[in-house]
């Protein structure tokens, strides 16, 4: 059964696409408020992303966590959302236009998922630890999205790219999306993941494909918070580590795919 | 170590112990060796690297298949390295207990400074930052402005003290201290989670046991100092109204010297713990050598009549005869030796399940034989030839995980600790501001501001101008 849900995030998906694209006309011409057009698009596809995935906890009688499709669709609207967070705070020029192809890129990986509802979840997923645990991991990578982003921007800005924002706001608006997200990160996914192994499996840690992903996933945002505070590597390195980071997390997200393991799910 | 920033803006380091002397022992080089955060990051980063390799490699599967899958070249390689089961492998413990030398060294190094400095007040002088800042001047009075400053600067949050020096006033403030030793918090938290994985690992246990509907696991076969026994009295799957698999659950009673003590319905999720011992719902199967009951259809002539429904090992009437048949054995995937007549079953799965009956008048056997269940291998001959084995009602097992986990209370603690000294780093930032307001005229005053920050330097810069800003303002007003 397919979800009610999907016609609200088509919609989301074209106005990610629509956005990315007024992103890059702002960039051409920069005087016709395009990028606020760009922003509003972006903000449109979020209203129905978010509308998609309420309609479908209703539809499906839990949170959107269940399949690829569903934790895919999450992992972008958080992407999103940390874009909207900062971008209110801190304003920095041609933000979005780094972060919506992300966000897009994300929802269109989602987009090829089959899209069924799980209406019955496996006795293992029926725990409240399923909320906790997703929700906060989901947050924590959206955040790093961010962060890949403006990792991202700082390198091309370091390359004499001069319609970006300064590059120590870039270096420090990675290093506070990583500062948010990197809590998240290590609460959901990896003490709240352990508790529910715990009481799911019987064992908090077993060295599960995804448990060792989210574990080299959190070694290297350590890192790079180790690196920034005691070694001063501030600007590039850090900035590397950062995407590093952020492709350690995608290929996690991706790993049951391909390597399989007690967090396969379709 | 990077500079920040703009003039009259400071890094705020984590404090190290300065090293005075030059030449050093080399016990001492050694431990600044292993105690340097530098170290500890290649250390962390080589973890991640050889955890990284290992989820794509088949782990701790028996020797064969590893050649099998990677060829003897690479099959070898693998088992000889301990990438076949690198999470248990000597050299990655190694690694990890490096590791954790590199934190309690790092850390050990770094308590005392940290501390005087969380905990330090702020000093009201002058510094090279505030020399190095720009000058503004302002149409204020000195004493009047710097008064002002230090209300704001309280009304930020800041521990503020202030100093007069000839024509200066100097005010300074302090904020967020306490971050600084969220990193010692963390620190420890990680430690606390390595010692729990490490009693976890080497005292916990974890066991599959398949238990039969009305059989009792006797604990002491586990655990020698456990003397109770765990009775599975039922096993249930419930579907939902689509006749998917909603979940699965055992009743079990714990029993302990003949009494029965604590009973608990387990399922996914839902263990039941007895004696510091876990009992987990893991699977279930059907049972390879029992069924609750066979179903026969009773042949009459040509047309097949009524069905009957008998239970295993249970004589059973068959009504309108003389006769009572009883189902005395299942094979659930049949294969018979022909030589011998013995049968057996090739797999646990209900591939070609059959039974054996025997019909039997008044006590006495009249025939005994194998009926396979969706098969005529009897024709109409004999006794047997009145039965066809036509479907039977599985007895499950349940799969019960027997676990315990010594060190998870530790853990669990160690996950607080963890997160408080996370928001302790992450939610708080250290830094320190320093004004400097100079008397030039009589309302007229010249105004420098400096600080300094461990992180958010763009922040800081915010912070600073702010206070600029305000001082320029109230220059204005007066």
């Amino acid at each position: 059964m397919t979800g009610s849900d999907v016609p609200f995030f088509w919609v989301a998906l074209f106005g990610y696409l629509a956005a990315t694209m007024l992103f890059v006309l702002d960039l051409a011409f920069p005087k016709r408020r395009v990028g606020a057009a760009a922003i509003v698009a972006l903000g449109i596809g979020f209203g129905f992303h978010t509308t998609a995935l309420v309609v479908r906890t209703v539809a499906a009688g839990h949170p959107p966590f269940a399949s690829m499709y569903e934790y895919a669709s999450c992992f972008s609207w958080a992407t999103v959302l940390f874009y909207f967070i900062l971008q209110f705070g801190h304003r920095p020029r041609n933000f979005g236009i780094f972060v919506s192809p992300v966000a897009f890129a994300v929802i269109v990986v989602a987009s090829l998922f089959p899209k069924d509802v799980v209406g019955q979840l496996v006795p293992a997923l029926q725990s409240y630890w399923l909320h906790i645990h997703v929700t906060m991991a989901v947050l924590g990578e959206g955040a790093f999205a961010v962060a890949f982003a403006t990792s991202l921007m700082f390198l091309f800005k370091e390359r004499g790219v001069g319609w970006l924002p300064p590059s120590d706001m870039l270096d420090e608006l990675t290093y506070k999306a990583i500062l948010i997200g990197y809590p998240l990160f290590t609460l959901g996914a990896l003490f709240a993941g352990a508790v529910w192994a715990w009481k799911a499996w019987g064992t908090p840690w077993s060295w599960d494909p995804k448990e060792v992903g989210s574990l080299v996933v959190w070694i290297i945002y350590s890192a790079y918070l180790h690196a920034r505070i005691t070694a001063g590597w501030r600007g590039k390195r850090a900035a590397v580590l950062s995407i590093i980071g952020f492709a350690t997390t995608v290929f996690t997200f991706m790993s049951n795919l391909f390597i399989g393991g007690l967090h396969s799910y379709t | 170590m990077t500079p920040p920033v703009n003039p009259g803006e400071g890094n705020l380091a984590t404090p190290t112990k300065q090293e005075t002397a030059r030449t050093r022992s080399i016990p001492s080089s050694i431990h600044s060796f292993l105690s340097s955060s530098r170290f500890g990051l290649v250390v962390l980063l080589v973890i991640g690297g050889v955890s990284l390799v290992g989820m794509f490699i088949m782990q701790n599967a028996p020797p064969e298949e590893y050649v099998s899958r990677y060829g003897g070249f690479w099959g070898n390689f693998l088992l000889y390295t301990g990438l076949a089961s690198v999470y248990r492998v000597w050299w990655f413990l190694v690694l990890i207990m490096l590791s954790a030398l590199n934190l309690i060294l790092c850390s050990l190094k770094r308590i005392r400074p940290s501390f005087s400095q969380a905990f330090s007040r702020p000093k009201a002088e002058d510094n090279e930052l505030l020399r190095a800042g720009a000058a503004v001047t302002v149409e204020a009075d000195s004493s009047e402005l710097s008064h002002r400053l230090a209300r704001l600067l309280k009304k930020k949050g800041f521990a503020v003290a202030s100093a007069k020096s000839g024509a200066d006033t100097f005010v300074a403030g302090q904020k967020g201290g306490v971050s600084r030793i969220g990193f010692l918090v963390t620190h420890l938290g990680v430690l606390l989670v390595l010692a729990a994985g490490a009693v976890n690992g080497g005292f916990g246990y974890q066991h599959q046991v398949p238990v039969s509907v009305g059989d009792t696991l006797q604990v002491k076969e586990i655990e020698p100092s456990a003397d109770f026994g765990v009775r599975v009295d039922d096993f249930t799957i419930d579907t939902n109204p689509e006749g998917q698999v909603r979940d699965w659950k055992s009743s079990l009673t714990v029993i302990e010297g003949g009494r029965e003590v604590v009973r608990k319905v387990i399922e996914v999720n839902h263990p039941l713990t007895y004696g510091g011992i876990s009992f987990y719902q893991a699977s279930y199967g059907q049972d390879p050598s029992r069924i609750r009951e066979a179903r026969l259809l009773i042949v009459e002539g040509d047309s097949a009549s009524a069905a009957l429904d008998v239970p295993f090992l249970v004589k059973t009437a068959v009504p309108g005869t003389d006769v009572a048949v009883e189902v005395t054995r299942y094979v659930p995937d049949f294969v018979m030796d022909l030589a011998t007549g013995i049968v057996g079953s090739r797999s646990g799965e209900p591939r070609l399940p059959a039974i054996k009956l025997e019909v039997t008048r008044g006590g006495q056997v009249l025939e005994s034989g194998w009926l396979i269940m969706g098969m005529d291998i009897h024709g109409d001959r004999g006794e047997l030839g009145r039965f066809r084995f036509v479907d039977f009602y599985p007895e499950f097992y349940t799969g019960l995980d027997v676990v315990t986990n010594p060190g998870l209370k530790l853990m669990l603690v160690a996950f607080g600790v963890i997160t408080v000294g996370i928001f302790l780093s992450f939610l708080t930032y250290y830094r320190r501001v320093w004004v400097r307001v100079r008397e030039v005229a009589p309302g007229r005053s010249e105004l420098r501001v400096a600080g300094a920050s461990s992180k958010h330097h763009y922040s800081l810069t915010q912070e600073l101008s702010e206070i600029r800003e305000f001082a320029k303002e109230k220059g204005k007003g007066s």
